[in-house]
């Protein structure tokens, strides 16, 4: 009997001790650990969506996807504050490092978290293609953050560069936080790899906020064009070739409709950001920052205004002029809010893909493919038409007339100005693709190719000190 | 016979002198020396030749002369008249009958001469004797335990002496209608009538010595510990209306820290024991209730909106914050205690004491004990009654005339500066319509302050029942607390209550049950008091047609944002919180041997939290880019609950092996689950302010929020304790925690702890030393921890998000897999005296506290995809010292006087901050609010612009303009003499601006308190002080008292303003429309040093003569009165205040949320 006593007691000692060690580590409760985030198909989809919320980068109440209008546009001499003047209007760039650096890193953190998890799944936990379409998706997230990166705080241009991007494969953790940037050569094979598989794995079919095969390509035309290395433009036309044929986006007939009531619905949306519930309500909505202009305004310069001498599109992008006299010759932007409106769903929708852009890069790939400027030009004058333009506007003129390779190359930049400008940077990187000498002619307050791109935020040096150089020309500390 | 077992006793007990001296009764025994003299009894030679002699030196005399020793009452002497003897060589016996015989009778046996009063008669004394029985009784502790050896004795008849037994039964023969003395060595001594089977309670008499003190799972006598622990004397708080427990700690023990954050009632008292160790957790003391362990927490769930504090606009801190605030200084998580169950309160403050508390100890531990039954005890009703009247004491303001003075002034000097501007300005319309028109400011003369305040009303009634029969001892109680609050609308109720109930089952095995209930409801401002301040005298609180009166900002030519309202617009929300707390309890105790004792208990601590808010429609709430309109009202309703689980298992060994060797161990382990969950809704839209506000009736849902938590801990612990000759003196004691809080590496925590103490007094060279009754030397070094932290910070988290009208997991967190305990070793050595039998008492002690690894979020490269991450990072260091010093001044049977005074002196020093090393530019200053952390410096430092100097000369402003940003920029177009001027640095590109810095220190240098006790017969009168000398607080309402930026009303402090007439102020000119001044900056930092008479009571109790002729146990009236006065150079109101009783880096500042109460209370207390 003794014994039994014994064993009795043993045994709910160790009962004890096991049911504590279990309730001592056990998981929280209001909270997902990286361990148990994605268990599953649905949970992956949860996830994703969760890294579709950063590379919003959405709060609860506003995705915040402003920054990918504003900063382009200004710094391409366009849109300017409305209540005085900023320092990157005059491609001063040092007060604007921090502008992609955390949504970028936060969205591929989040896309990385998703392909983790997935990629620990078996594949038989999930249903037909749908694990491959997950990691597809969460790669295209991750490559536009790079290539965000690499656009803005890398030396794109010059493909020899060794200042690339911090290239990010893994969750983030305590000890592999540290990490030295790569190469630009690195940077866009990273990012091209990712962008393959998107293509290869992507659905075909996706809601227009969700990232598709199409949106990769896209993707990918807007990488291969700036690399420009050779055989990029051929490449380029054929992605564009691709999607044109085989997708199922069709141009809008009016842009403004698109703007003004089409919105996500629009069939010409190959990517877009869809508004957070409450945004429309939020008092720092992305629309009161273009009328009436709530604690910040952003306002149309006479330089856009310009741009649209002779065509219908000024009528409805630019607005009235800024009443405040703090900023001189400047105008209401109203691509997305007109004058006198309030905040809307539609109105608080932002664009990362159209297709009218698939457009305008084959064209501007044809031209630098070497390739029949007349092709080109029908491509420019199907756009310009889509958005009302007739022969007799000028700027169709002027495609028309354009005689060399280098005169149609700035009417094609002028022409994604016109009907890109304040999306999601095209505008900015046509004009940077132009050669240096007209860069400064279209910006006279570039100097350098030194203000092409950011600084890398000074915070990177103090808490990354593996980093490495800071881009040429600004200071690291 | 009586004499012989009287000596017995006395010679079993062996007594030293010093403790008969202290007996009521005094004997005085005149010890023989004369042993050779040793003849026969009878025919010893006496002579004496006295006159007028004392009855006490006839009695030397005759000592001396025969040897023989007397035994009396000393009280008999006193009534004795002078004696006139003269013999020669006389018979002892002869002698005796001519001194004593018309006197007292006297007896002889053994050489030992017996006084005692004369009898009346002999048929009196036939008649006595006869009437003697013997009478059995038994004399307990309060406990119910028999206490063996107590000296039973007749009263009026002191020769008949027995002692109890070692059941504590005793018997003795005594007429029936005999009174019975009962005298014990530590306990007082009582009378008591004979009866049958009497059963006599004795009660530990105070000395501070002897006293036992609860300590963490056991008790101990105070003069057997190695740890620094105060106890807070519930005698002389029992009688003050303090509606809830932390309140009566104020000024009670060295090392205390107590403010009581604002005059809300039951409202929240900031208590800190030896400085504050965590900078992202609590840093309230663990509370120990019953043995239950509770830990305060900021219960409020923030609601969907909130109102904005004009007072906290003014500073750096969250202006968005008036109901919040208000939650936090007004609700109170101990507030479900009743005071009056309270039997002890002490306070573990140094390692040696609290590491058996290991994790949660770091800032000290408070044991409660509330009371229990007591065996063999008839049931015993308690009532207690008070009410009471509280007064605000408000910031004063001006009055209507004042006020119309002052913008008339500045006004003036708006046009005055305008036509003196070049080019010249034309005049500003308002300020010549204020200057001219003489309807300007209308009829209306409001005094917004009568309008929101009032006297308030507190009745408190509570009944107490408590008794036990031999197996069973019983307590229950039940009291119901009515608080109102001094601002109208809020208030504070409470239904509290215990019950338990303990039973012996066999004589080893004993179970306890024990229940402590509160249901409590709290009415919380939502900042009317606030809005008073700023109201303007002139403007009429009602329209015509009775409505609420809207004050537009921009008639007092301030912005939306800036959140000033007519006070009244805020009546009708509704800022409600109903709190269910529950301790319960059920342990089984088993003495396994004589002294091995096993004990298992089961409690819980559950808390029920709801909330009620809602803001009138016609409001102006904050919102994220100022304020706005609360959309026809909005409402939250939250609920949260919070259930504490604890299994406990100690074993007790408790052994005296001789009377040099004692041992006491404890060895136990718990195994305690936290589990939380919260919920809110809200809607926005209602169609009326007080019928149709519940949450079904809102136009508009706003977003739910819902969570849940939980951690557990794993523990084992023991205590050793040793006493060696009674003189050296060891503790050792050791805890491991295991808590889910922390990743498995580092999961478990283990805190040691020593303690040495040595009774000096105890030693043979201070042995004889009469005075000295004990000088007692401390040491102890241990760890202890902090767990108040959150649940998960270890883990990458995954946080719920929506996009596209759908679910997401977003990373939220960043992992911190080498998060660890934080841990803090404390150093402590200290004296222990007492003198002059008990006189003169006191402590002293030093104590640091180094409290390393703590947690702090630190910043990681935001290449990571996240801002930060907690890390151990932080060090802190404090370290003071602490006098307690008690006398008895005078110790007289009708008149005592003894006082008691304690005072602290803590200095905290942040040692380490942050990871951002490699940046020498980094000043190492943390900015929170109003306050900063910096390395090298105390905690509670204030932060913010530096005021320079009145402008008193033209030249003094143009260098003042020159380059300053705002001048330049146009913020100062009238800049001239008798404007504020501040520090301004250079910013670069030619611009100054101002320049932040630290401008106070919030840390006292000194504080304490000092407890008088008078009482005369009946009567008594209890008074504390508390002081604090030489902290700053920020003193956030001036702020707004020095300029005519807008035309708000303002405190009186602004008259002081700077005239021609008036060079040498302080503050600045008026000029409408205009302000010179930098927000909260270092001329709104004032000294908070003060001496206040926190409270005062004046009890009475009615003669025993008296109840026993009413036929119940005891009847008192009392007066109380708090804090009536305080002495102070703080400008406002009450420098004793917190806007953030719960953290430690802030919460210095006075944000005017609520005025300082003074209370007067009268009372009744009967048993029966």
């Amino acid at each position: 009997m003794k014994t039994l006593y014994k064993l009795l007691l043993l045994g709910s000692v160790l009962t004890v001790l096991y049911s504590c060690g279990k309730e001592l580590g056990a998981l929280p409760k209001n909270a997902k650990v990286e361990e148990n985030t994605i268990l599953d198909q649905a949970t992956a989809q949860i996830a994703l969506n969760g890294a579709y919320y950063n590379f919003a980068n959405a709060t609860t109440t506003r995705a915040n996807w402003q920054q990918h209008q504003l900063l382009p546009a200004t710094l391409a001499g366009y849109l300017g504050y409305g209540y005085g003047q900023l320092p990157q209007e005059d491609n001063q760039n040092t007060s604007v490092s921090g502008v992609y650096w955390e949504e970028s890193y936060k969205a591929l953190n989040a896309a990385n978290g998703v392909i983790k998890g997935v990629n620990a799944r078996a594949d038989n936990a999930f249903t037909a293609n749908r694990k491959k379409e997950i990691l597809a998706e969460a790669k295209f997230i991750r490559a536009y953050a790079h290539f965000k990166l690499l656009s803005y705080y890398a030396e794109w241009y010059k493909i020899n560069s060794t200042q690339g991007v911090l290239l990010r494969d893994e969750l983030s953790t305590l000890s592999n936080i540290t990490k030295k940037r790569s190469t630009v050569k690195e940077s866009f094979d990273f990012i091209l790899a990712d962008l393959d598989e998107s293509i290869a794995n992507g659905p075909v079919n996706n809601p227009s906020y969700y990232a598709t095969k199409w949106a990769a390509m896209a993707l990918k035309m807007r990488v291969l064009i700036n690399r420009g290395a050779a055989g990029d433009y051929v490449e380029v036309i054929k992605l564009a070739d691709n999607i044109l044929q085989n997708s199922p986006y069709v141009l809008e007939s009016s842009q403004q409709n698109l703007f003004r009531t089409a919105a996500l619905a629009s069939k010409e949306v190959i990517l877009g950001i869809k508004p957070q519930a409450l945004q429309a309500a939020d008092p720092y909505s992305k629309s009161r920052q273009y009328w009436p202009g709530a604690s910040s305004l952003y306002v149309a310069k006479s330089k856009l205004r310009d741009l649209y001498a002779g065509d219908p599109r000024q009528g409805w992008v630019i607005g009235i002029a800024n009443p405040s006299t703090s900023a001189p010759n400047t105008y209401y932007f109203t691509k997305y809010q007109v004058v006198g409106g309030t905040p809307s769903v539609t109105s608080e929708t932002d664009y990362a893909f159209r297709l009218t852009e698939v457009y305008l890069l084959k064209a501007e790939a044809i031209v630098r493919a070497g390739g029949s400027l007349e092709d080109a030009k029908t491509l420019v004058h199907l756009i310009q038409e889509k958005a009302g333009l007739t022969v007799a506007n000028a700027p169709y003129l002027a495609v028309t007339t354009a005689a060399s390779s280098a005169a149609l190359l700035e009417e094609i930049y002028k022409e994604i100005s016109r009907s890109l400008v304040a999306e999601d940077g095209s505008e900015w990187m046509a004009l940077l693709r132009l050669p240096f000498e007209t860069v400064k002619i279209y910006k006279p307050s570039i100097s350098s190719q030194i203000q092409y791109i950011l600084p890398v935020p000074l915070n990177e040096f103090r808490y990354n000190p593996e980093f490495g150089e800071q881009n040429t020309g600004y200071a690291a500390n | 016979m009586q004499i012989y077992a009287f000596n017995l006793g006395m010679a079993r007990l062996r007594l030293p002198n010093k403790i008969l001296l202290t007996m009521k009764l005094v004997i005085l025994i005149l010890t023989a020396t004369l042993l050779q003299v040793s003849a026969a009894s009878f025919g010893q030679k006496v002579t004496l030749n006295e006159k007028n002699a004392s009855l006490e030196s006839i009695i030397t005399k005759i000592r001396t002369q025969t040897g023989y020793d007397f035994v009396f009452d000393f009280r008999l002497l006193e009534s004795a008249g002078k004696v006139n003897v003269n013999v020669k060589d006389q018979d002892l016996n002869e002698v005796l009958k001519k001194v004593f015989d018309q006197q007292f009778d006297y007896t002889i046996k053994d050489k030992i001469i017996v006084l005692n009063k004369k009898s009346t008669s002999i048929l009196d004394r036939i008649k006595e004797v006869f009437a003697n029985t013997d009478m059995h009784g038994r004399v307990v502790d309060e406990d119910g335990r028999p206490i063996p050896g107590v000296t039973v004795r007749e009263k009026g008849n002191l020769k008949n002496t027995v002692s109890t037994n070692a059941q504590g039964f005793f018997t003795i023969d005594v007429p029936a209608n005999a009174t019975l003395i009962f005298s014990y060595v530590g306990y007082s001594t009582k009378e008591q009538p004979v009866s049958a089977n009497m059963v006599v309670n004795l009660q530990l008499r105070e000395n501070k010595l002897q006293e036992t003190v609860v300590v963490g799972y056991g008790t101990a006598r105070r003069k057997d510990l190695t740890g620094s622990v105060s106890s807070v004397d519930m005698k002389e708080v029992r009688n003050v209306p303090f509606a809830t427990i932390d309140q009566a700690l104020t000024g009670k023990a060295a090392g205390v820290q107590v403010v009581q954050a604002d005059g809300s009632p039951g409202g929240v008292a900031k208590i800190r024991i030896r400085g504050g160790t965590s900078l992202m957790g609590g840093n309230d003391p663990l509370y120990i209730i019953d043995g239950v362990q509770v830990q305060v927490q900021n219960r409020y769930q923030a609601g969907a909106a909130d109102i904005v504090s004009p007072v906290e606009r003014g500073g750096n801190d969250d202006p968005n914050f008036t109901v919040a605030g208000s939650f936090a200084r007004g609700l109170n998580s101990l507030g479900g205690l009743n005071i009056n169950d309270i039997e002890t309160i002490d306070i573990l403050k140094d390692a040696s004491a609290t590491a058996i508390y290991g994790s949660r100890a770091a800032n000290g531990v408070v044991i409660i004990t509330t009371k229990k039954g007591k065996s063999n005890q008839k049931p015993v009703l308690e009532a207690n009654y008070y009410s009471g009247l509280s007064m605000p004491e408000k910031e004063k303001v001006l009055n209507r005339d004042q006020y119309i003075a002052v913008v008339k002034e500045a006004a003036k000097n708006l046009n005055d500066a305008r036509a003196a501007a070049v080019p010249v300005l034309a005049p500003n319309a308002l300020a010549t319509q204020i200057l001219n028109d003489p309807n300007y400011f209308g009829t209306a003369n409001t005094d917004w302050m009568d309008l929101v305040l009032r006297n308030a009303f507190t009745y408190n009634a509570d009944v107490s029942v408590r008794g036990g029969g031999t197996g069973s001892t019983y307590y229950s109680s039940v009291t119901y607390n009515k608080n109102q609050g001094t601002v109208i609308g809020t208030d504070y109720s409470r239904v509290a209550g215990k019950i338990s109930l303990d039973n012996e089952i066999s004589k080893k095995l004993r179970f306890n049950t024990n229940l402590d209930y509160g249901f409590m409801t709290n009415n919380i401002t939502n900042g009317i008091y606030t809005q008073a301040m700023f109201a303007p005298p002139t403007v009429e609180p009602f329209n015509a047609d009775g409505s609420v009166k809207v004050i537009d900002p921009a008639t007092l030519g301030a912005y939306a944002y800036e959140g000033f309202q007519n006070p009244l617009v805020l009546t009708k929300g509704v800022n409600r919180s109903n709190a269910i707390f529950l301790i319960g309890s059920i342990a089984g105790e088993y003495d396994i041997l004589k002294d091995l004792k096993f004990r298992s208990s089961v409690a819980i601590n559950y808390n029920n939290y709801r909330q009620t808010n809602y803001i009138p429609s016609t409001a102006s709430i904050a919102t994220s880019n100022g304020s706005g309109s609360s959309n026809n009202g909005t409402a939250t309703q939250s609920q949260s609950q919070q259930t504490n689980t604890f299994f406990e298992n100690t074993l007790t060994y408790n052994k005296d092996f001789n009377e040099n060797n004692r041992l006491n161990v404890v060895f136990g382990t718990s195994w305690q689950i936290t589990k939380s969950n919260a919920f809110s809704a809200s809607g926005q839209g209602f169609p009326d302010d007080t019928y149709l506000n519940n949450l079904s009736s809102a136009a508009v849902t706003l977003p739910a929020t819902g969570t849940s938590d939980q951690n557990s801990l794993l523990s084992f612990y023991m205590r050793a304790a040793y006493n060696l000759y009674d003189k050296y003196l060891f503790t050792f004691t050791g805890r491991s925690d295991a808590s889910s809080k922390f990743p498995e590496a580092n999961r478990v925590g283990y805190f040691p702890s020593g303690g040495l103490g040595w009774r000096i007094s105890k030693e043979n060279f201070l042995k004889n030393v009469k005075w000295i009754d004990e000088i007692k030397l401390r040491a102890s070094a241990g760890y202890t921890g902090t767990q108040n932290i959150g649940d998960n910070l270890f883990y990458t988290l995954y946080s719920p998000v929506s996009y596209a009208g759908l679910n997401g997991l977003s990373p939220s967190q960043l992992g911190n897999p080498r998060l660890k305990w934080e841990s803090t070793l404390q150093r402590d050595a200290g004296i222990d005296f007492s003198f002059f039998n008990g006189r003169f008492r006191g402590g002293f002690g030093y104590y640091e506290k180094r409290t390393k690894d703590v947690l702090f979020p630190i910043t990681v490269a935001a290449s990571s995809g996240y801002t930060g991450v907690t890390a151990n990072i932080a060090n802190i260091r404090n370290r003071g010292l602490e006098l307690e010093l008690s006398g008895d001044f005078i110790r007289n049977k009708n008149f005592q006087w003894s006082g008691t005074l304690n005072i602290s002196g803590n200095r905290s020093k942040v040692l380490a901050l942050s990871n951002d090393v490699s940046d020498p530019n980094n000043p190492q200053v943390y900015q929170y609010g109003n306050t900063v952390l910096k390395v090298g410096e105390p905690i509670g430092l204030l932060y913010g612009r530096v005021f320079d100097k009145i402008l008193s000369t033209q030249a003094e402003v143009n260098a003042y303009k020159n380059g300053n940003l705002l001048a330049m920029f146009g913020s100062y177009p009238y800049l001239g003499i008798g404007d504020a001027s501040y520090i301004l640095e250079d910013i670069g590109g030619g611009y100054r601006y101002f320049k932040d810095d630290i401008i106070g220190r919030a840390e006292p240098k000194y504080y304490g308190g000092y407890t008088n006790r008078l009482s005369y017969k009946a009567f008594s009168l209890t008074a504390l002080a508390t002081f604090s000398y030489g902290g700053d607080i920020y003193y956030l309402a001036d702020v707004q008292n020095q300029d005519m930026g807008k035309r708000t009303n303002k405190g009186v402090a602004i008259l002081g303003r700077w005239t021609p007439d008036n060079p040498n102020a302080t503050r600045p000119r008026l000029i409408q429309g205009q302000s010179s001044y930098a927000y909260a900056a270092s001329n709104n930092v004032y000294d908070a040093s003060f001496i206040k008479l926190k409270s005062v009571t004046f009890a009475y109790q009615l003669p025993k003569q008296l109840t026993d002729r009413l036929k119940i146990n005891g009847l008192s009236a009392y007066v109380s009165a708090t804090n009536l006065f305080t002495i102070t150079n703080y400008p406002g109101v009450d420098p004793e205040t917190s806007n953030d009783p719960y953290s430690l880096i802030g919460g210095y500042s006075d944000s005017g949320g609520y005025p300082y109460v003074r209370q007067f209370s009268v009372g009744v207390r009967i048993g029966l």
